[in-house]
């Protein structure tokens, strides 16, 4: 018996489903990004489970191990004070977050803790992560 | 108008770029994409008001410093952060005011763990306390 070969046809890839994939892994992407600025040296924020969900906006100040300090990613000296205010003005925020590195000792973040609510100028928070369930 | 080719067949639409832009978008978003989940623990308040007048002992604020190791001391007693909760459950401890003076050489992650375990023991009224020029 002769098998008869089948006629070779050049099938156009469907590309429709292709971006349909793409376009949900774009829209997925874009959803759980979050385009707040990061700091310049590495910060590991503390852990605790009864920290509230927070809220996006806001002016970060980043605290580093050595006590070194950045306001919403860049580096501070200081001058961070006038940078928070200037930050504080220009977006109008109402919360200020200090993302201080969980083994940074105290001596480097009370004295931010107190400048920020002397100057009231916002609800002034902790950043944390939250502990996995007990 | 209506474009018509010489030919007379419509003009293809052409997918390549859309699908090169899309992959351009895509990959710098997963590329700055953050993963961590954020929580925050409120410190202080624009409309916080003082720490209130003591009328009576249940209303007395407690203080509790907070060692260089992480370890709490409340009225003479040093105790860990994971037996503060039970120890301020006892007498309704909890519903009084608490203020925490912090040790200057302790870590942040102390002061996160103890602010936990006053948010479970169910203290509402937390003020943070500094010796100011003491580091």
């Amino acid at each position: 018996m002769k098998l008869r070969r089948r006629a070779r046809t050049t099938r156009a890839e469907p590309v429709v489903a292709l971006i349909d994939v793409v376009f949900f892994l774009l829209v997925f992407f874009m959803l759980v990004a979050r385009l707040d600025a990061t700091a310049p040296f590495q910060v590991t924020p503390p852990v605790a489970g009864s920290g509230r969900d927070m809220p996006g906006g806001g002016v970060t100040i980043s605290v580093a191990r050595d006590g070194a300090l950045a306001v919403n990613g860049r580096p501070a000296g200081p001058d961070w004070m006038d940078r928070v205010r200037y930050a504080a003005a220009a977006d109008q925020v109402d919360l200020i977050r200090v993302n201080a590195d969980a083994g940074t000792p105290l001596r480097h973040v009370l004295p931010l803790f107190s400048a920020l609510e002397a100057a009231q100028l916002a609800e002034v928070v902790l950043v944390v992560t939250p502990e996995p369930v007990r | 108008m209506k474009p018509v080719r010489r030919n007379g067949t419509l003009p293809r639409v052409t997918l390549v770029p859309l699908i090169d832009v899309l992959f351009i978008l895509l990959f710098y978003f997963m590329v700055t994409s953050v993963y961590l989940d954020l929580d925050m623990i409120p410190v202080s308040k624009v409309s916080d008001l003082p720490p209130p007048v003591a009328v009576g002992q249940s209303e007395a604020p407690l203080m509790l410093r907070l060692t260089p190791v992480g370890n709490v001391v409340v009225q003479g007693q040093t105790l860990r952060p994971d037996e503060l909760t039970e120890w301020l459950q006892k007498d309704d401890r909890a519903v009084r005011p608490v203020l925490v003076l912090p040790s200057g050489q302790a870590p942040v992650q102390a002061l996160a763990s103890v602010m936990d375990e006053l948010a479970r023991a169910g203290v509402t009224r937390t003020r943070l306390i500094r010796i100011e020029g003491h580091p």
